[in-house]
């Protein structure tokens, strides 16, 4: 690959794009041309592209590029905001989650991502999935529970410090440092939401090092309270939250209700068709938290009930 | 050597797109792997990848997609440590020739899932104006870890087009799809080709399920009416044509204006759930009210513990 | 009191006051008194010792889990409120009725109020995960958080019972500085410096009685909502066993009656430790006392049959499964333990006169102290462990809940604490307030001024 070694030692014209892909790394290409540079996209500069992705410039030593799109060569660094800012919410925006419990088997690869991008040690869960039985003579169902995100939260209204707030876009967020571990959001939590982290948390050494970001919730702090946040790191991305995306059975539909719309990334539907379709419903909704998750009711079932018991565990280790 | 053709032809297979041109040369190609995988069987240490390739046409500019995967006790499992850029080439695998228009277009390293999608330039349409079928093709070689690899998607040029019509009660997309024969576009009939309304993590749909093309090349649905639209005014629908044997993937992005606004809920309101200097008004004048009626009692104690001082002076 | 007599003239009264003042001076500890401050001091430095570790690796040192993540630090607090609103008790309601024979019980129940209130303060802080953060609660206050509140009631009524124990004891700290002979510097120097320049005037007395009786207005108020707000710390949650609108009268009620308890037992403590306590501290004072804590229990079993046994009635859902909890499940024995050692007999027994003699009636105190802390520990936990979804996935630790001896050191640290400043209160005041004694035994206000005056004895 003699192209790649010679084009990498002698930029030329403006580089800045060939700066701005360095940045990241872990891309060193040679580009020959395709034609002449000419002003590209000028002729849809309104369109909309699939993916939304900003697009780094790849220059090559005869200044000519071809495009690597940028969502695939980079982490979050594209938006990220200041922890002021992540107070605010993302402008416009209404998120909601749709679980269809019709669908669940308790695979738990919501968790297995959750805990996997959050970072979290086996005993500390901030999506669980429960087993349900409504009454003694109905089946059981599987039940996956993250944060209610509640658009009058309990947890908000007693925090004494700010540390925990509702967003404009719905997100109830922690800012782990501000937090003075007093607990009192996590006893008026009626779901058994948050978590606490007694000791100092068990994270890889790079993780400890970054600095704190309240919308990655990273990294965890010692003697604070945390929870499940929606990833807003991913929303500010237009990305789906880890759980949706990891589900293998579509139990999770995600959106905006400023839209009208969810998708579990197979399929998008319209939220107010769906909750009427199906009968939506909200956790305990007599509480009047209000919460933005809604459950679709577990009738017809994707999978028995049993199907989920292999990964059934009443317990989990002990600290 | 039987696994790897094997491969190849799970690989014809996956990619159905692939042309009779593919075909031809699939038994070349096998000689060739076969000759590689003797050169591999000396430094068996090197692990074997899948390739899977896809096109994708947005808004006249298209996009090749590289999938990387690993086979590992028959399950699928990613491919992280790839560190050697992947080639992509057009039609032959060669130097660029500006005359023909073929030849090395870029190369790129994949992310940490193994993906990775060259875009071409708009002015790439321009250049091959005169071909209405590309092979491209993308090549890895020389990785320390992995074995070398090689795979080509053929695509047949279409066009589609998105045309919106509007007024108060009705308001109609219509999506035409068109493609060459010889060197003239005619319609391409009876292809789903589906309506949708852009919406921030993914397309909804619109209209009736598994329209097809009609003899004019058309599909037209009616948007719902209620939908909100965008913040200022508009609305972003689409028209797609998915994963065709021949045509790749394309589709047309357009925003159009709409009346429906969302709602917006940017308000900071006085609640018990905002922040603290967004308490309810009552609760703030009701403590503040209290606390400064008793503090300033405190406050006069503390003066008659002082004046309990002063006396103290006075003979 | 009648037995004691009044002084039909001005010689009796100056003899009754000289006796008061040798009887009731501050008096250096004899051997059990020199133990008892060893004692609290070792239960201080295991304690200490226990925090310290808490601040190095957290709150997982104590037994407390996602599920319960409020234990007996809590519990604690809670005990510590209840039992310091005894200073208004005894002080405010006793001085407004004007009952006649409040004045040597006001400052046990004063020094008894601000050690609690102290501790219940600094509980707190233990309690919480980021002590070094304790300052963003006044950077980033928000008035809406029952916490807030709390914090707010709390420094005011530790500000208020301290002003309410300081100003009547001023002519008490003054005759210490001028009565006290052979005493180290520095306690003759902090005498002089607490004194603040009293000197037994007529103007100053009148200061202090109108500032007396302004708190003892005021302090109504302030104590009632510091236990108030305390239970709706629990109350503002949903969570079955606090979701009640009976709290706030409940833990008052309760408040007053472990309260009433506590001066019980100080005034028994006192009396058996100072040979002529007796005289001030009569069998008559702890009949009184006696049937105050009849009636105070009376109205806690009244607020107790409706917080438990009519929802009881019902036994609705997840609130249903708590009171199963507590009337025959896992806590039924602290439970009924604490109705029938903490309420029921305390009750029966001092509703004999022969029961309010000061040996039995300390015993009941005892009991319902203990009864009163336990109870607190049993509004706080079994509710933790009863959340709407169940316990499920969470380590086997999270289900139950079990101090550890970390957290009953920092807690017994903190018993051994309020009791540590009472002690010392103890050895270097005045105990019983000779002025307030010697008015309500009706010796004219001329003679407490002159002869509670340093110039008179030279």
């Amino acid at each position: 690959m003699s192209k790649k070694g010679d084009n990498k030692e002698k930029p030329e014209g403006d580089n800045s794009g060939r700066r701005d892909f360095l940045k990241f790394g872990f891309l060193a290409a040679g580009i020959t041309a395709v034609g002449p540079l000419q002003k590209v996209f000028s002729e849809d500069k309104d369109s909309v592209t699939t993916d939304n992705a900003e697009k780094v410039k790849v220059l090559t030593t005869d200044g000519k590029l071809v495009e690597v799109d940028s969502s695939y060569l980079k982490d979050n660094s594209c938006c990220h905001v200041s922890n002021d800012e992540a107070r605010n919410g993302i402008p416009g925006k209404k998120y909601v989650m749709v679980i269809d419990l019709s669908r669940c088997k308790n695979a738990l690869k919501c968790q297995d991502a959750c805990q996997e991008y959050h970072l979290l040690p086996e005993q500390n869960k901030w999506l669980k999935v429960f087993k349900m039985q409504d009454s003694p003579a109905a089946s059981p169902y599987w039940m996956p529970k993250p944060c209610l995100h509640c658009d009058e939260p309990p947890c908000v209204k007693v925090c004494p410090v700010d540390a925990t707030f509702k967003r404009t876009d719905g997100l109830v967020l922690i800012d782990n440092e501000r937090c003075i571990g007093c607990r009192f959001c996590m006893a008026a939590c009626p779901y058994s939401t948050r978590t606490f982290n007694f000791d100092e948390p068990q994270m890889p050494d790079n993780a400890k090092d970054m600095a704190y970001s309240l919308e990655t919730s990273l990294p965890r702090k010692k003697g604070t309270v945390e929870k499940c946040d929606f990833c807003p790191d991913m929303l500010r991305q237009e990305k789906l939250p880890h759980c949706v995306t990891a589900c293998p059975n579509g139990v999770y539909y995600f959106g905006d209700a400023n839209e009208d719309s969810v998708t579990n990334g197979d399929e998008t539907v319209r939220l107010s068709q769906l909750l009427k379709e199906k009968a939506g419903y909200r956790y305990l909704e007599s509480l009047g938290t209000k919460p933005s998750v809604y459950y679709l009711p577990a009738v017809n079932r994707l999978f028995p009930f049993e199907a989920g018991l292999e990964n059934y565990k009443e317990d989990t280790h002990n600290h | 050597m039987k696994n790897k053709f094997f491969i190849l032809l799970a690989k014809i297979k996956r990619h159905r797109v692939i042309s009779i041109f593919l075909t031809i040369y699939a038994f070349l190609i096998i000689g060739e792997k076969i000759a590689l995988s003797q050169e591999n069987e000396e430094s068996p240490d090197k692990l074997s990848l899948s390739m899977n390739l896809s096109t994708r046409l947005t808004n006249n500019i298209r996009s090749i997609k590289i999938e990387v995967s690993r086979k590992e006790n028959e399950k699928f499992v990613s491919v992280d440590n790839l560190k050697s850029p992947f080639n992509l080439y057009l039609n032959e695998v060669k130097k660029y020739d500006p005359i023909e228009g073929t030849g090395w277009l870029g190369n790129l390293i994949l992310n940490k899932k193994g993906e990775g999608v060259f875009r071409l330039t708009s002015n790439f349409n321009d250049l091959t104006a005169n071909m209405h079928e590309y092979t491209f093709i993308v090549k890895m070689d020389s990785d320390p870890i992995y074995e070398d690899v090689e795979d080509q998607i053929t695509v047949s040029v279409a066009k589609l087009k998105l045309d919106y019509l509007g007024d108060d009660s009705i308001k109609t997309a219509t999506a035409t799809l068109l493609a060459y024969n010889e060197d003239e576009l005619i319609p391409v009939t009876d292809i789903e080709v589906k309506l949708y309304i852009k919406r921030t993590f993914n397309f909804l749909p619109f209209g009736e399920e598994g329209l097809s093309t009609d003899e004019n090349g058309e599909v037209s649905a009616e948007l719902p009416l209620d939908i909100p639209g965008n913040q200022n005014g508009t609305i972003t629908i689409a028209a797609k044509l998915e994963d065709d044997d021949s045509y790749g993937t394309i589709e047309v992005i357009k925003v159009v204006p709409w009346s429906v606004l969302p709602f917006v809920n940017a308000k900071r309101e006085r609640t018990l759930w905002s922040s603290g200097d967004n308490a309810p008004l009552p609760l703030v004048i009701a403590s503040v009210t209290i606390i400064a009626f008793i503090w300033g009692t405190i406050f006069y104690l503390v003066y008659l513990l002082f004046k309990i001082k002063k006396l103290s002076r006075i003979p | 009191m009648e037995e004691l007599g009044r002084p039909n003239n001005e010689k009796e009264a100056i003899q009754m006051l000289h006796r008061y003042n040798m009887d009731l001076l501050p008096q250096k500890f004899g051997i059990a008194g020199k133990i008892w401050v060893m004692l609290l001091l070792l239960i201080i430095g295991v304690g200490l010792y226990y925090y310290i570790q808490q601040l190095r690796y957290g709150l997982s040192v104590t037994g407390l889990s996602d599920t319960v993540s409020w234990g007996i630090y809590i519990s604690n607090f809670v005990f510590f409120v209840a039992v310091s609103l005894v200073g208004s008790l005894i002080t405010a309601v006793l001085h407004l009725l004007n009952i006649s024979w409040r004045a040597p019980l006001t400052r046990i129940s004063e020094i008894i109020a601000v050690a609690c209130i102290v501790f219940a303060g600094i509980i707190i802080i233990v309690d919480m995960g980021r002590p070094d953060r304790l300052l963003n609660m006044f950077i980033h206050g928000r008035i809406q958080s029952p916490i807030v509140w709390d914090v707010i009631v709390v420094m005011t009524y530790m500000t208020i019972s301290l002003l309410l124990l300081y100003f009547p004891l001023l002519p008490g700290i003054a005759f210490c500085r001028d009565r006290l002979k052979n005493i180290p510097k520095w306690q003759h120097k902090m005498y002089i410096m607490l004194s603040f320049g009293w000197q037994n005037k007529p103007e100053q007395y009148n200061v202090v009685k109108k500032a007396v009786t302004i708190m003892s207005i005021l302090i109504i108020p302030v104590a009632l909502s510091i236990h108030t707000v305390t239970s709706w710390l629990f109350e503002t949650t949903y969570r079955p066993g606090w979701d009640s609108t009976n709290f706030g009268a409940y833990f008052v009620a309760g408040a007053f009656m472990v309260g009433a308890a506590a001066v019980i037992a100080g005034m028994y403590i006192l009396r058996r430790f100072y040979d002529r306590f007796d005289e001030y501290i009569t069998d008559k004072h702890f009949d009184r006392m006696g049937r105050l804590l009849v009636l105070l229990s009376f109205i806690y079993l009244y607020f107790t049959v409706n917080e438990y046994f009519i929802p009881g009635y019902k036994m609705k859902g997840e609130e249903g499964e708590h009171l199963r909890a507590l009337f025959t499940g896992h806590y039924a024995p602290m439970f009924w333990m604490v109705q029938i050692f903490g309420m029921i007999i305390p009750i029966i027994v001092l509703l004999f006169q022969r029961g309010r003699k000061p040996l039995p009636i300390f015993i009941m105190a005892v009991f319902v102290i203990i009864g009163a802390w336990f109870k607190r520990y049993l509004i706080v936990i079994p509710t933790m462990l009863h959340p709407f979804l169940p316990l499920e996935q969470v380590p086997e630790s999270a289900k139950h809940y079990a101090p550890t001896f970390a957290e009953w050191s920092i807690t017994g640290a903190s018993l051994a604490g309020a009791l540590l400043i009472i002690t010392i209160f103890v050895r270097y005041f005045p105990i019983i307030s000779i002025w307030e004694l010697a008015e309500e035994r009706a010796i004219p206000h001329e003679t407490i001024y002159k002869h509670l005056n340093k110039s008179d004895e030279k």
